[in-house]
């Protein structure tokens, strides 16, 4: 698997806008998902399909219960879907056994929570590094560590290294968890609903940091919202209603724009050129078989 | 697997007070089985020590004659066979005793006491008086034959103070009456409680006494340096005397049942003829020989008892240990559900999962194990310290302190049944967090 090494080596201006060159990460063929309740069923997911592009910023929006966290439990692989094919970065799912897809979570996924979930009795040091632990990957101490204060530096939280979470805001907290999400350098970063608990300005400056490390690292993020304003920063939409996709634009000119004007623009920028831009690319009814 | 060891510990000192609630009940376990295992131990070692002092010896070879009447009496008459069997420059062996030994009533004034008299030949042992302390009076002249070295206990109850003269009633070897005079020459200081200790004689008068040649003992006491040699030991002197020809009595540890062994052992060191024990008639002198071990068996058995039954009470608080473990890391999974959720997202296999949990099982019966040791060392080092007069006790103790004694075996095997249970109840728990759909212990968001 490709691995992220450092920035620099990443922003190659105008290395991935070619069309052809784009490759899925994340792909669903009519994926549906029915959970049992009782003597009834809910069909969460009635048949959704849709694909991800390596180093994309996509929000999958949606009212309360349309299956927006079914769906991003599917492509994080903590949850199988009852019909259909999820694909992660080729591979299918659906015939991996759980040491496996735990191995898979491992490399090529990383997880934003609403509730930040960092674990407790570990600094913010720590809780980054925590995912590099869980491995088999070798590495040098002293690249760990550069690795890791990289990490800590691009989420702003120098002076907090030493700190436990309980001792954090809400935004320093979900700051964490974001770099905690980027510290095996996956290729996916799935966030259901990162902002949620956050005020809306929190909120913003967190999504805006999440669109610079992905503009950054080349990382896809998968994100979760409610929030109109969120949802606008993202450059490919993905509507869900009732567990069927009713909308999937991808806004490529803005993503393709951002990218040849380099990867140096602060996060801030990043959010007005997002919502300042009106969606460029074609929108594509999606329908899903239904 | 070191993240997951920080893991665990962090956990473990998160949750102090659970910890230190489940680790203090194991503490407590673990002082328990401890302080009993070290008492029994430090007991034994002691009575094995003063029924040494008692018997005064670890090895000892006792004759047996056959009178012309075909009665039984102990006395070794000829001991050509026995000299050569034990070989007093045999570095193993600190010294050998000839004592002919008599249980007598000692009458002084209108008091009188029933009293142990072992004869010695002073001359022979000059260290042994030496060796004794001695209250008043002298222990540097024995040369008076009617010489009696006095335990202080029994001197006070007789109110007989050095160089008065006491009667002594006393049966001879055959049964018959006999009575003897002796002058006390010394008072020395009990070891033991009263009874336990034994009064000092010149051999040669005390066998005039009893009804034996001057040269003639009863029975030969060896000490050694190294108690773990008495059986070998035994065993050689046995293999020499056969060979010689001599007769001899066959090891009591060889065949015979505890009752008997008991009764013989018992029997011979008290000079009575173990008649329920039927015997060949022979010819001379007939050795047996017993050791201190064979002695020490019922009290071994006895403190075994005891031993098991601490290690019940020890299971039983073990097991509600382990229901205290079973629970409390129950509840710590509920409480910890999303965190285990989160770490499997993000790729910890469920082994790990469960490795936490184990861990912490560890951390908290080892922390617990470590605690009830050192309470265990505290206790008994302020025990020993404390000073006991009381008669009934002396047996088990050292100069009138308890002794504990426990070998790191036992403490080492003490401690893992108690990491193997904490185990085994965090198993169930920990199966269970590893268990764990993430999505579910994730909740809906995540
Ligand atoms: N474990 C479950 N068991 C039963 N039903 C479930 C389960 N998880 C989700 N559902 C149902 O599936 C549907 C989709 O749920 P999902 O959590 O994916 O919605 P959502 O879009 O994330 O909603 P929200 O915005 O409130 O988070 C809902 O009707 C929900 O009640
Ligand atoms: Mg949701």
């Amino acid at each position: 698997m490709e691995r992220v090494a450092t920035v620099s080596e990443r922003q190659i201006p105008g290395g991935r806008t070619v069309e052809g060159d784009r490759q899925a990460v994340v792909e669903l063929i009519d994926v549906t998902k029915v959970y049992p309740l009782g003597k009834t069923e809910v069909h969460a997911v009635r048949g959704v399909s849709f694909a991800v592009e390596k180093g994309e910023f996509i929000s999958i929006t949606g009212p309360s219960g349309s299956g927006k966290s079914t769906i991003l439990n599917m492509i994080g692989c903590i949850d199988t879907p009852t019909s259909g094919v999820v694909k992660i970065n080729g591979t299918e799912t659906s015939s991996l056994k759980d040491k496996q897809l735990t191995a898979l979570r491992h490399k090529t996924l990383g997880f934003i929570f609403q509730s930040f979930n960092l674990i407790p009795v570990l600094d913010v040091y720590e809780n980054i590094e925590f995912p590099l632990l869980l491995g088999k990957e070798k590495r040098s101490k002293a690249e760990t560590r550069e690795w890791i204060d990289f990490l800590i530096e691009a989420v702003g939280l120098q002076p907090y290294r030493k700190h436990k979470p309980a001792e954090l805001s809400g935004g320093q907290r979900q700051r964490v968890a974001i770099a905690r999400a980027l510290a095996t350098k996956p290729t996916i970063v799935l966030a259901d609903e990162p902002t949620a608990n956050l005020d809306s300005k929190t909120g913003l400056s967190i999504i805006e940091l999440m669109k610079r490390l992905n503009r950054e690292l080349q990382t896809t993020f998968i994100f979760s919202t409610h929030d109109p304003k969120i949802v606008e920063i993202a450059d490919h939409v993905i509507r869900l209603q009732d567990g069927l996709v009713v909308e999937d634009v991808r806004r490529n000119g803005a993503q393709r724009q951002e990218l040849a004007a380099g990867a140096g623009a602060a996060a801030g920028e990043t959010a007005r050129e997002s919502a300042g831009e009106a969606p460029g690319g074609p929108a594509q009814k999606a329908g899903g078989a239904s | 697997m070191l993240g997951v060891i920080r893991i665990a510990f962090r956990n473990t000192r998160r949750q102090l007070r659970r910890a230190v609630l489940l680790g203090g009940a194991i503490a407590f376990g673990v002082m328990v089985i401890t302080l009993l295992n070290a008492f029994t131990s430090g007991a034994v070692a002691n009575i094995k020590n003063n029924l040494a002092y008692v018997a005064g010896g670890h090895v000892y070879v006792i004759g047996t004659e056959l009178t012309e009447s075909g009665r039984e009496v102990t006395r070794i008459g000829d001991d050509q066979a026995l000299q050569a069997a034990v070989d007093e420059a045999d570095p193993r062996i600190v010294s050998v005793h000839r004592r002919s030994e008599v249980y007598g009533s000692l009458i002084f004034r209108s008091k009188s006491v029933m009293y142990q008299i072992e004869g010695v030949d002073f001359a022979r042992e000059a260290q042994f008086a030496k060796g004794l302390a001695v209250r008043s009076g002298s222990v540097d002249d024995l040369s008076d034959p009617r010489a009696l070295i006095l335990p202080a206990r029994a001197a006070e109850r007789l109110g007989i103070e050095a160089g008065e003269t006491l009667l002594v009633r006393l049966q001879t070897v055959t049964g018959q009456e006999n009575v003897g005079e002796f002058r006390v020459a010394a008072i020395i200081e009990d070891v033991l409680g009263f009874g336990l200790t034994a009064a000092y004689a010149n051999l040669a008068y005390l066998n005039s006494l009893i009804g034996l040649g001057p040269s003639e003992y009863q029975m030969l006491a060896i000490f050694l340096a190294d108690l773990r040699d008495i059986d070998t030991l035994a065993r050689e002197i046995y293999q020499a005397l056969e060979e010689a020809g001599t007769p001899v009595e066959r090891p009591l540890s060889q065949s015979q049942s505890y009752q008997e062994l008991e009764a013989e052992a018992l029997g011979q060191l008290f000079g009575q003829a173990a008649a329920a024990i039927a015997k060949e008639p022979w010819e001379g002198t007939k050795f047996s020989v017993i050791t201190l071990n064979e002695m020490m068996e019922p009290v071994v058995a006895a403190m075994g008892v005891l031993d098991s039954i601490a290690l019940g009470i020890f299971l039983i608080l073990l097991l509600i240990t382990a229901v205290g473990i079973l629970n409390t890391f129950r509840m710590v999974i509920i409480e910890r559900t999303r965190e285990i959720g989160t770490m499997r997202a993000f790729g910890m296999q469920k082994r790990t999962v469960r490795s936490i949990f184990l861990w912490e099982a560890a951390f908290i019966s080892l922390g617990g194990g470590a605690a009830g040791l050192v309470l265990a060392g505290v206790i008994a080092a302020a025990v020993s310290r404390i000073s006991f007069n009381s008669p009934g006790l002396e047996f088990f103790l050292d100069a009138g302190h308890v002794t504990f004694a426990i070998t790191a075996g036992d403490l080492i095997g003490n401690l893992l049944v108690v990491l193997a249970i904490s185990l085994l109840a965090a198993l169930l728990p920990a199966n269970a967090a590893a268990r764990l759909q993430p999505a579910k212990a994730l909740g809906t968001h995540f």
